[in-house]
């Protein structure tokens, strides 16, 4: 299987929140929210966007505490991080509005432990350098952070993963597979991964290990009917391919 | 039009000229002969005092050896040249993960539009990459699974990527400046 980053409509949609935060008439609301369940590719797709424009990453611990979060974070721009906080604080602030590093912030649910401590320090590194947070979190978080209005009015922008289309799961088995999987195969794998990207991946590794070890050109249901190629998580068993359960899904 | 730095050679071995001097000789600008000069003098092939240029021993040697001095990037004089280099976003992506292998960074890397023949190329370079900067320190490998080589980041020396010029043999790091010999 090919190694190569796809562009779905979740990335399509991220992208375009960027842009809107960018572009934003306030210019203290500079964070934005990004949210969804698991599997869904966040974040895959925010850690790409990262890569490519040199922003600071960093994956909230449970246990942060502000200075917890200062130390962090002085450790990613390569921040003498000892001193008081308030001197961390200070040389970072420099930093980062001088050289406009965007953050980032997964498993964002972390940071609004006791009252949201955290988030209002992360709010302030984005209130006074106008640069752009990024907040990632699960489905919940969009209301946890709510209850907090002086952050939830600082967010521009609310991007939600979703599950992938029929056309990004064809758009990926195009772009990854070496071999060639037919458009009921790639339904089949929609509908059995219910649009979960780590699960299409996988499905995708299934197949073109048949269509390999078959010396197949093309790969369709049934050169994999009766095989596993997802597994589901809750009932804990592999699912099979049918080539009537996915007939019977796309006529429902 | 070819590059001079050869020909600006040629003229110092007659003796130390001024850039006004050598300007004239080529035919060229004097800030074209002044760039040509920086660069000759950042190989160490030329050195400048007070706008009096002189060959240095090296560059008399570069000189009698006939050796090719062209223009471009000198090895493993610049520590992270591009940040959006293949090597410049796996150690952002290593950065980020602080585990992967090599099938983990390549995604970060790579657009969609990556040919099969460039992305065999850059799993290569990165392969190649990652155990420089094993043996640097910056990384350690991680026990195999029966899976591909997977490494783990124990020294994250900041954000600039270090550089593995595998013709000198060094890893030089941009954070901090040191240079590894691996």
């Amino acid at each position: 299987m090919r190694k190569l980053f796809v562009r779905t409509t979740n990335y399509e949609r991220f992208t375009a929140g960027v842009a809107a935060v960018e572009n934003r008439g306030a210019a203290e609301a500079g964070m934005m929210l990004v949210h969804g369940q698991p599997g869904f590719g966040k974040s895959e797709v925010v850690a790409s966007w990262a890569v490519d424009t040199g922003a600071v990453f960093l994956r909230a611990n449970i246990d942060w505490t502000p200075r917890y979060f200062l130390v962090e974070l002085a450790k990613a721009l390569a921040v003498d991080p000892r001193g008081s906080s308030e001197q961390l604080f200070n040389r970072m602030l420099a930093v980062i509005a001088t050289q406009q590093i965007p953050l980032v912030i997964d498993e964002a649910e972390a940071t609004l432990k006791n009252h949201a401590v955290v988030l209002e320090k992360i709010r302030d590194f984005s209130d006074r350098t106008e640069t752009m947070v990024i907040l990632v979190g699960m489905e919940a978080i969009q209301r946890n952070i709510a209850r907090h209005p002086q952050i939830s009015s600082r967010i521009a922008q609310v991007v939600e993963f979703t599950p992938a289309s029929l056309e990004d799961v064809a758009l990926t088995c195009q772009q990854l597979a070496e071999v060639r999987i037919a458009p009921d195969l790639v339904a089949e794998i929609h509908r059995q991964s219910n649009g979960r990207m780590r699960e299409v991946m996988n499905a995708i590794a299934t197949v073109e290990r048949v269509g390999k070890m078959n010396g197949l050109a093309q790969v369709d249901v049934a050169a994999v009917e009766g095989m596993s190629i997802t597994h589901d998580w809750q009932a804990r068993r592999p699912r099979t391919v049918s080539a009537s359960g996915g007939k019977a899904k796309r006529g429902a | 039009m070819a590059w001079r730095g050869l020909d600006i050679l040629r003229l110092l071995a007659g003796g130390p000229k001024l850039t006004r001097e050598l300007a004239e000789a080529l035919g060229v600008g004097v800030e074209g002969a002044r760039d040509i000069c920086k660069r000759l003098a950042a190989r160490g092939l030329m050195q400048s005092v007070e706008g009096v240029h002189g060959i240095t021993e090296a560059g008399t040697q570069a000189l009698a050896g006939g050796a090719e001095v062209v223009s471009g990037p000198g090895k493993g004089g610049c520590a992270e040249r591009y940040k959006g280099s293949l090597r410049a976003k796996a150690w952002r992506g290593f950065r980020i993960r602080r585990k992967a292998g090599v099938d983990e960074l390549l995604p970060l890397a790579l657009g969609p539009e990556t040919k099969p023949e460039a992305e065999a190329k850059a799993r290569q370079n990165l392969d190649c990459y990652l155990r420089a900067l094993t043996k640097a320190g910056f990384l350690s490998e991680l026990p195999r699974r029966g899976g591909p080589a997977r490494w783990v980041l124990v020294r994250d020396s900041g954000p600039c990527a270090p550089a593995w010029n595998k013709a000198q043999r060094t890893v030089t790091d941009a954070n901090t400046g040191e240079v590894h010999h691996v």
